[in-house]
């Protein structure tokens, strides 16, 4: 399971050289041996450091966290574990008057549309994180159905196989070898409530391979017109079956369409609904954090949601990917702009980034001045937009259309020195992935396969790089703390 | 005056019939001044909870202005503050966790004491009690993966079914809503009734029941016409703390109600979602700090303000029946 997850990116590298950085970094050490130090936490400030916000990040940063209290039993006591809600909240845990959060993650930039209202040159945006949000489905199929011929107690059972047989496939063996696919309309009409069955026509429309035999009543039956010997009598008809195909999609166990969504703030929904701007902008003309309308119950995260797609049959939602297998569930095929129909693999993911990367850079004139590829920093927030920083819906063949980056934002300025250089430490660990250095497989982004993620294309380490060097004009990690 | 049976034992010493004997000076003086000083710092500590809400709350109204009352919306993270939902959350999953669980806690008590072979009874009220103490979070996680999966995909529809859709069975079943939060906190509270109304049936005098049956009485005309009405005081003072623990009930809550969604804004469907005052500020807590955050504390205050009046009305019917008996 985990070799499909190693990508090779060395394509990335040529196709994004012209990712301009902005920035230029601020340590006075070389890469080598700021990275070498970023490893142990000399002196344990007080109080310990707290971090948290967007769900999005969650198994990356938990992941990280606990590879980074390994080094040391002081890099434990100075950072407590990730408090996982939303994106809305790590951002507010940063730049509120008394921060509670001194690192805080956020899928959506600092200050986007005004939300935040904030002074963004005070803060520093890093991209540590590169997934897919996969759209999860609780599906189960009937094994047979039963057609009752009318004014008789005949009935006619269909064993739904691809060929009527034992011998042939079921829907559910069908829909593990076909997964569902949909396009960005479609799942748009599902998530604004036009589509409210998944046995609806536009569904069905692609998905033509998942198909088993049943018999379909093709002639009604009649009745008897008249008694037997008499003048004008009609004998009953009785009625007629046809074995045809059918789509498995109108055998579901609950036909009904239940839509589950992220209660406000979600920058997992801000990822999801920038997409559904650009595939279906007649129902969802602008991305917002906002929950969807159509939703019978929103959730606060995702490790809350996917248990709850779990748990109620017909069911769809949307989740970073590895929550989809962390609980089992199917995720549906998307189809993108070239026209494949894509799941949300890591390969998927790393083309959208690397497709996404280079429209980036062909945008950069409609961008603020000092804008860097994958993370803003100083900017006025009125003159962003989504093409800025967005990855989602990408023209490129093999790329999965619903991907997005995240972000860790910290203040620019840090008064405590010890705080500072904690900050300093865990990102460059969870940000990098070491190469160069004697444990370079111990750096955060080398866990980020296993969890589900892209790890960060080296060009972005090194803006991430160049980024965490602004954080007090580069924070001299070879003192004695 | 003497006091009756028929007290609830939190109005002992309230008119002053035990105080009639003063310390005496001297020796005791010590221990007197002790039991001022605990009682002074009780009261300064409620007293300094109370004014630390209040402080706090202040601009949360003002942030949210008057339209927290009047509004029928509550969205936390797109800012729309209005509490109507919160508080209508908050009194009906109460109020029908009640419905199921005092009937069910009550008689449970009574077939403990009556019905139940007397070798059972001591296992079956410590069986009672450990259902009491289970944490909250237990009774979440339990609600949400056993009683949601079930209601969602069997007891909800079965119920829609039956009803052919017509308000208030109508609407989507997601599973998690009012129903399941009801459902939870109607197991969590009624451990909370059975006991406590056990010990009050407990001690009703032998000398009622055996003259009410010797006069020709049936066993159930004992326990309605009997038994019943001389505990009513200390059931109603079982419910108080019953409705107490499901007017604060947070985290199974939290985790159970579905959220204010815009396809039930008001919950008033059997099936919707919804949240509640104290369930809303544990879901929201992460932004405390900020602008935003002092709402919560004017959610708190309004949560305060329910359970003081919902405690003063069962604390007036209680003092009401004895004077009754008296």
């Amino acid at each position: 399971m985990k070799k499909a997850f190693r990508t090779p990116i060395v394509a990335l590298a040529a196709s994004i050289a012209m990712v301009a950085v902005g920035v230029t970094p601020a340590f006075a050490a070389s890469e080598s041996s700021v990275l070498s130090n970023a490893l142990v936490v000399k002196t344990v400030p007080s109080p310990s450091l707290n971090m948290g916000g967007s769900s999005f990040d969650a198994n990356l940063v938990n992941a990280a966290y606990a590879a980074w209290k390994t080094q040391s039993a002081n890099n434990g006591n100075s950072l407590n574990a990730y408090q996982s809600s939303n994106s809305g909240t790590g951002r507010s845990g940063v730049d509120a008057s008394t921060p509670t959060l001194n690192i805080g993650f956020s899928d959506v930039p600092l200050n986007y549309a005004g939300q935040d209202v904030t002074d963004t040159s005070q803060y520093v945006q890093v991209p540590v994180a590169l997934g897919g949000v996969a759209i999860i489905t609780n599906l189960h199929y009937a094994t047979t159905a039963t057609v009752t011929n009318k004014f008789g107690t005949k009935t006619t059972t269909s064993r739904l196989t691809s060929n009527g047989t034992p011998t042939g496939r079921t829907c559910a063996q069908l829909v593990s070898a076909y997964p569902v696919a949909l396009d960005g309309k479609t799942l748009g009409s599902i998530f604004a409530g036009s589509i409210t069955s998944w046995s609806n026509p536009a569904v069905i429309a692609q998905n033509p391979r998942i198909a088993v035999e049943a018999y379909v009543p093709i002639a009604k039956a009649v009745k008897a017109k008249g008694k037997r010997g008499h003048k004008g009598y009609k004998p009953a008809v009785p009625q007629k079956n046809r074995l045809e195909l059918v789509n498995c999609l109108t055998m579901t166990t609950t036909p009904t369409i239940t839509v589950y969504s992220r209660t406000a703030g979600s920058g997992t929904t801000f990822i999801f609904r920038d997409y559904l701007a650009k595939a279906d902008s007649a129902e969802f003309p602008v991305p917002s954090s906002a929950a969807f309308t159509a939703a019978a119950a929103t959730f606060s995260g995702s490790s809350t949601l996917a248990p709850a797609v779990a748990g109620k049959d017909g069911s769809i939602g949307y989740v970073e990917y590895g929550y989809a297998l962390q609980n089992h569930l199917a995720s549906l095929r998307m189809k993108n702009v070239a026209g494949a129909y894509v799941n949300s693999t890591a390969s998927a993911v790393a083309a959208a980034a690397t497709a996404g990367l280079a429209a980036i850079n062909a945008n950069k004139s409609n961008c603020p001045a000092g804008w860097s590829a994958a993370g803003p920093q100083t900017y006025n927030a009125n003159s962003v937009n989504t093409q800025c920083f967005s990855i989602t819906n990408v023209n490129a063949g093999a790329a999965y259309p619903i991907a997005g980056f995240s972000y860790a934002i910290v203040p620019k300025t840090i008064g405590n020195a010890n705080v500072a250089i904690v900050t300093t430490k865990f990102l460059l660990f969870l940000t990098q992935s070491g190469a160069g250095t004697n444990s370079s497989n111990t750096f955060g982004q080398n866990l980020a396969g296993a969890q589900a993620y892209v790890a960060l294309p080296k060009p972005i380490e090194n803006v991430a790089y160049g980024l965490i060097g602004q954080i007090n004009a580069g924070v001299d990690l070879s003192a004695t703390n | 005056m003497a006091t009756t049976q028929f007290d609830s034992p939190a109005d002992h010493g309230v008119s002053g019939a035990g105080r009639e004997r003063k310390f005496s000076t001297g020796s005791d003086r010590p221990y007197r001044y002790s039991l001022y000083a605990v009682v002074s710092l009780i009261g300064a500590v409620v007293f300094y909870f109370v004014y630390v809400l209040i402080k706090n709350s202040i601009p949360g109204w003002q942030f949210a202005g008057w339209s927290i009352f009047t509004s029928t919306t509550w969205s936390f993270g797109d800012s729309k503050f209005g509490v109507l939902p919160l508080v209508l959350g908050t009194i009906l999953t109460t109020f029908f966790a009640l419905l199921f669980a005092v009937p069910v806690g009550v008689g449970a008590a009574l077939s403990i004491v009556y019905l139940i072979p007397r070798r059972l009874q001591l296992a079956v009220s410590s069986l009672v009690e450990l259902l009491a103490v289970v944490p909250s979070i237990v009774y979440g996680v339990w609600g949400a993966l056993v009683m949601a999966t079930f209601l969602g995909n069997k007891g909800e529809p079965w119920l829609k079914n039956l009803a052919h859709g017509v308000w208030p069975f109508n609407g989507s079943t997601p599973g998690y809503g009012m129903t399941l939060g009801s459902v939870v906190l109607a197991v969590m509270v009624m451990p909370i009734i059975t006991a406590l109304s056990r010990d009050v049936i407990v001690g009703v005098p032998k000398e009622l029941t055996e003259g009410a049956l010797s006069l020709g009485a049936t066993r159930g005309q004992v326990i309605r016409k009997v038994i019943l009405p001389s505990c009513k005081t200390g059931i109603v003072g079982a419910v108080t703390l019953a409705t107490g623990r499901a007017l604060g009930e947070t985290i199974a809550l939290a985790t159970l109600l579905g959220g204010v969604t815009q396809q039930s804004p008001l919950p008033v469907r059997a099936f919707a979602t919804g949240s509640t005052l104290a369930a809303e500020i544990a879901l929201d807590f992460g932004a405390i700090t900020g602008k935003a955050g002092n709402v919560l504390f004017a959610l708190a205050l309004i949560l305060m303000v329910i359970v003081g009046a919902v405690t003063y009305f069962a604390r007036s019917i209680i003092r009401r029946n004895q004077r009754q008996f008296q």
